[in-house]
């Protein structure tokens, strides 16, 4: 263990730290702060630990109007999303990391159009499009236009994982006997887990931020963002914080839960060292 | 793991498909603060419901929504909504997609003179709800340090700024606060209460030497003003925390500070400038889509809402002051007179400058106000008549752009 070692591996490790820091500590204040009694959000100068925990604003929150409700719809709209995304862009992007075709560079290209259109621009005539086709104020249709969202950083995403998975892999596979769906199956998707779940995570979370469409696309089935986004803003701070909280809350389950696929890319190499 | 991953996301599915809609749906850019929300649901809706059986599902949406919404379904020729509710301006652009509600029988007295507002386009597009306007509150402690010779009930903008500075120089605090945060209503203080106090205008005279004389008169008040005024949306919290004793906002926007600690707050008329004290009236009306699902329900709901029953209760729960002859004498004892008493003062100065807000023409104008806004007050830069003229030929063209008329004072 030389002296040079032991600095660089303190000021890796402070490095670290400091950028743990800045994600988690606004995170943390909100979650104190959307526990702390009502009064002492108000108190100037303001301690950050409150002098006891209560649950007066939380409970006000979640029995408001449709909390529960939207956050259901916006876990539904996230997983359904995500069920969309992942069946149609993962294909997409194994065909184009796999496959020479025709037009594949302008694919590649053309799958990022539909980002180019701010939604707002686009919101009128979606509305009326999917008054006509029975598809206003319902989930799925709100999980289509996330999909659109998502797609084309799904698509790219996957295409780069399916790159890096050898071809001779699954060519070996054939010839032990697997058909081309099974060798996609069994040798390039477990391998591409990684960056599936990276994909996935992207994808969750543009789904579970997205408000415009989500609000002008529903009436009663309203996702969280859409529900609470107009409410929030001109609320007192205690509504702000329990709002806050359970926007972010959601997601970071969801990359906890995922979180251990995608140590299998990165996770694993920085161990060995 | 994973059956239990398809059982919980199979009961989510049922979920969302086994909850009840409502029997209409009101869509409104009022009411927006969560606990406003909560009251109009709970203590107007809900009554509502039992002795009708309407139930009716209030829709809180910003105005790009709200202004989306009606013109897709409108466009689609079917809908969801069933009753609108907004600011004037907000219904206004809309008058070609929404229907006549004159044979709308409303549940008191409303004056010719508001009724007339909604009058447009041949037809009477909405029916007047409620009122508001923005003024000044301040706490008790303030009134030490008021200048000499000035009288809290015709202050002017001259006292304001003597009033920050004596303020600052005995506690070393910028104790004044006028909310300039994003989702703030500071386009409102520049275009109808600075710009007629000292020009007499809200559009016309947006480059004379009066509004250099103004703009220079804000960098001067700006030094008292609470550098924290970025963040501020509403003033009730900075109000409550005292980390300001004087402020202007939105009736609703101060009504929680004077509701929670009603002994230590005043509420008084904004100050007058040169030429005279400008001040905004805002009128909200309820209208009917052309593409309503539900346009009997939707009467039904006006007619109530326009009770003077339900006017008092809009005020006690919201701070809106009420658009039924029946219902403004009965303002109730506590915040709400205290509030009361400076909407009155204000409205009856003899200098009043009544404006309305510019309806018909794109947001882009709030934008002009504010960006000038922040130029010359928040950066501090030297104010720049060529740059103010510039402004102001684009905020012209945007009323002749639309063809839409000036709002008060202006368009007369």
């Amino acid at each position: 263990m030389s002296f040079p070692y032991l600095l660089r591996r303190t000021l890796l490790y402070m490095a670290a730290l400091a950028f743990a820091l800045w994600v988690i500590i606004p995170v943390i204040l909100i979650g104190i702060s959307a526990f702390t009694p009502r009064q002492e959000l108000y108190q100037w100068p303001r301690s950050i630990i409150p002098s006891y925990f209560s649950l007066e604003t939380m409970r006000f929150f979640l029995g408001a109007h449709g909390v529960v409700r939207s956050l259901l719809n916006s876990v539904e709209v996230a997983l359904l999303t995500l069920a969309f995304t992942l069946a149609v862009g993962a294909p997409a992007g194994y065909a184009v990391a796999r496959f020479l075709f025709r037009g594949r560079e302008a694919f590649r290209l053309g799958v990022l159009i539909t980002r180019m259109f701010p939604t707002a621009l686009l919101a009128v005539p979606l509305a009326t499009t999917f008054i006509r086709w029975g598809l206003y104020d319902t989930l799925v249709g709100v999980a289509l236009i996330h999909t659109a969202m998502a797609l084309p950083f799904a698509v790219i995403i996957t295409t780069s994982i399916f790159m890096g998975v050898s071809k001779e892999l699954e060519e070996a596979a054939m010839t032990l006997g697997c058909s081309r769906l099974g060798a996609f199956v069994r040798v390039a998707l477990p391998l591409a887990l990684p960056g599936l779940a990276a994909a996935a995570m992207f994808t969750f979370v543009v789904s579970w931020n997205e408000v415009f469409a989500a609000a002008i696309l529903t009436v009663h089935n309203r996702t969280l963002p859409a529900h609470i986004i107009t409410t929030i803003q001109a609320s007192p701070l205690d509504f702000r914080f329990a709002g806050g909280f359970f926007m972010i809350l959601p997601a970071l389950l969801f990359m906890f839960l995922i979180r251990r696929y995608l140590f299998h890319m990165w996770g694993g190499a920085t161990a060995e060292r | 793991m994973k059956r239990l991953i398809l059982v919980s996301a199979l009961s989510i599915l049922a979920f969302g498909v086994l909850a009840s809609a409502a029997d209409i749906t009101w869509m409104s850019t009022q009411f927006t603060p969560i606990a406003e929300g909560e009251f109009v649901r709970n203590q107007i809706l809900a009554p509502f419901a039992e002795e009708t059986g309407i139930s009716v599902d209030l829709l809180n949406v910003e105005y790009a929504e709200f202004a989306s919404r009606i013109e897709a379904e409108y466009q689609a020729g079917a809908g969801e909504v069933a009753v609108l509710c907004g600011l004037h301006g907000d219904l206004a652009p809309f008058a070609y997609a929404l229907a006549d509600v004159s044979d709308i029988t409303p549940g008191g007295t409303i004056s010719p003179t508001l009724m007339s507002k909604g009058r447009m386009a041949g037809k009477q597009v909405y029916i007047p709800l409620m009122q508001a306007t923005y003024l000044m509150v301040i706490n008790k402690k303030a009134l030490d340090y008021l200048p000499e010779g000035a009288d809290i009930w015709a202050l002017t903008y001259d006292d304001l700024l003597q009033w920050a500075k004596n303020i600052y120089e005995a506690t070393g605090e910028q104790k004044l606060g006028i909310p300039a945060g994003p989702k703030s209503l500071l386009h409102r203080f520049i275009h109808g209460y600075l710009y007629p106090s000292f020009t007499g205008y809200q559009v016309l005279a947006f480059d004379s030497a009066a509004a250099v004389d103004m703009w220079n008169y804000m960098q001067e008040l700006w030094q008292y003003v609470n550098p924290a005024a970025p963040t501020w949306d509403a003033m009730d919290t900075p109000l409550l925390s005292e980390e300001v004793w004087i402020a202007w906002d939105h009736t609703a926007r101060v009504k929680e500070a004077i509701v929670q600690r009603p002994d230590d707050f005043i509420a008084i008329p904004s100050p007058a400038g040169p030429a005279g004290r400008g001040f905004i009236s805002v009128l909200a009306g309820l209208a009917i889509p052309e593409t309503s699902p539900n346009p009997e329900a939707a009467a039904k709901l006006i007619h109530y809402l326009t009770t003077p029953e339900v006017q008092v209760k809009i005020l006690q729960g919201v701070g809106f002051f009420p658009a039924v002859a029946e219902a403004a004498g009965a303002v109730p004892a506590g915040a709400l007179q205290i509030l009361a008493k400076g909407v009155s003062a204000q409205a009856a100065s003899p200098d009043a400058i009544v404006c309305f807000i510019p309806g018909g023409i794109p947001d882009e104008y709030k934008k002009i106000y504010k960006d000038t806004f922040y130029k010359f007050v928040i950066q501090g830069q030297p104010v720049d008549p060529e740059f103010l003229r510039t402004q102001a030929t684009r905020l012209r063209q945007l009323y002749i752009e639309a063809g839409a008329p000036y709002p008060a004072p202006d368009g007369k």
